[in-house]
């Protein structure tokens, strides 16, 4: 069994494995947080591919199926989890799902400790400004990501954003994973341009072939670090608009919207004071989206992908001097419970 | 039925947060973690859930607020608050 020790944003994080190559995949995915800390870890996370899963102290409980061929179970009282096999598993999907499982039980005791919440966004920085960048699925987020990065934006995350809320500012924690991207998108021009440019590695994963692309491919030193959360857009990416449309959100769906992309548990969980622990994060995840609707420029960008995308970095960056040191103090509140 | 739920008084949960904005309103459930967003006539009905008015006193006053018949109005706010209830998000006394 070989092990490694992650510290991500004051959580010590010990993951232990059989298989070295999920644990070396896992380490390059989330390099910047390796420690040799000997710090007590917070969280456990074991990923066992023979079928005779052990959990953190021993016990076996009964794990969740995630694929044909992966299993996980989680155990958010004790902070541990586990990922195990069956024979002949993905060996893509088991990095993924120990990647997640990982992010997973970070948020949670993240949120628990301070005021945190994750959106499910990508996010970058442009200097001292952090952009948040929101969307359902199909609206681009990984796509324009290769674009931000291109165009000196540097790289925060991809799939989920920790937002935290402290001493009167929003900031964006850095969760820097590979970029996966969709069998459709290498088959746009874009995607084409990016398969020629840059080394991507094959990647199947939930019934879905993709590739995965280093960010570090494209700019060398383009991982950010924590930054200072300056504006939050909402990608609308669809073949019938016909021109690149920028719209303030003013309007109180915006929030609506913001809290909808803000992971959240459902605290069915028995145990007291985990049920407790998960109202109390929810709570601050709509505290922090109220925040957040409240004090940071807030635009929806209508797009057509394909025709749209270049444009993108440009309209962010004018976006950004747009706003620059504008207050912005949001409608009137007329009440809140 | 429904002549008992007219007399009810619905009672906002204590997991519930809310804030209303230019007619419209966002309900949080923080222990279910899910938000919801009222239109203008779900907003007023959720705003005379305050703990004194029953069904059929929500029923008259949303009416002076919108045109349409009364019976129908009523209809909606028992449809609604059934939802609401339905939903945990009030609780029905």
């Amino acid at each position: 069994m070989k092990t490694l020790v992650f510290n991500i944003h004051g959580i010590i994080v010990k993951l232990t494995s059989d298989n070295p190559s999920v644990l070396d995949e896992v380490k390059d995915e989330i390099r910047e947080f390796e420690t040799s800390s000997s710090e007590m870890p917070e969280i456990y996370v074991n990923f066992i591919s023979d079928t005779k899963s052990i959990g953190h102290k021993g016990i076996i409980e009964k794990p969740e199926k995630i694929t044909d061929t992966v299993y996980s179970f989680v155990n958010l009282k004790k902070l541990c989890g586990t990922v195990t096999t069956t024979k002949d598993y993905s060996h893509n999907e088991a990095v993924l799902i120990t990647l997640s499982l990982i992010g997973y039980l970070v948020r949670f005791r993240l949120a628990v400790l301070k005021d945190v919440t994750a959106m499910h966004s990508a996010s970058f920085a442009l200097g001292n400004d952090g952009i948040l960048v929101s969307g359902h699925s199909g609206a681009g987020k990984t796509t324009v990501s290769c674009s931000f990065i291109e165009n000196n934006f540097d790289y925060l995350s991809d799939e989920e954003t920790l937002v935290e809320k402290k001493n009167g500012n929003l900031s964006l924690l850095s969760f820097p994973r590979n970029l996966r991207l969709g069998k459709e998108f290498i088959k746009s021009v874009e995607g084409k341009r990016i398969q020629k440019n840059y080394s991507i590695k094959k990647h199947e994963a939930f019934y879905e072939k993709g590739w995965i692309l280093n960010p570090r491919e494209i700019r060398h030193n383009c991982i950010a670090d924590n930054r200072t959360l300056s504006l939050c857009i909402i990608l609308k990416n669809s073949e019938k608009h016909k021109e690149l449309r920028v719209n303030p959100l003013k309007d109180i769906s915006a929030l609506y919207r913001i809290i909808s992309l803000s992971e959240m548990l459902s605290s069915k969980e028995e145990d007291e004071k985990v049920y407790s622990q998960i109202q109390g994060n929810n709570r601050k995840a709509f505290e922090i989206a109220n925040f957040l609707f409240d004090t940071v420029p807030l635009y929806e960008i209508e797009y057509n992908i394909k025709r749209h995308l270049s444009k993108l970095p440009g309209t962010v960056k004018k976006l950004l001097e747009e706003t620059d040191g504008k207050e912005t103090i949001r409608k009137d509140t007329s009440s809140q419970q | 039925m429904e002549k008992k739920l007219l007399e009810k008084i619905p009672l906002p949960n204590n997991d519930i947060l809310s804030r209303v904005e230019n007619g419209k309103a966002v309900i949080f459930d923080d222990a279910a973690g899910e938000p919801y967003l009222l239109n203008e006539t779900g907003t007023v009905i959720w705003q005379l859930c305050n703990e004194k008015l029953s069904v059929k006193e929500i029923a008259k006053e949303t009416d002076k607020q919108f045109d349409g018949d009364f019976a129908t109005i009523e209809k909606e706010v028992i449809c609604f608050i059934e939802n609401l209830a339905e939903k945990k998000i009030i609780s029905l006394t």
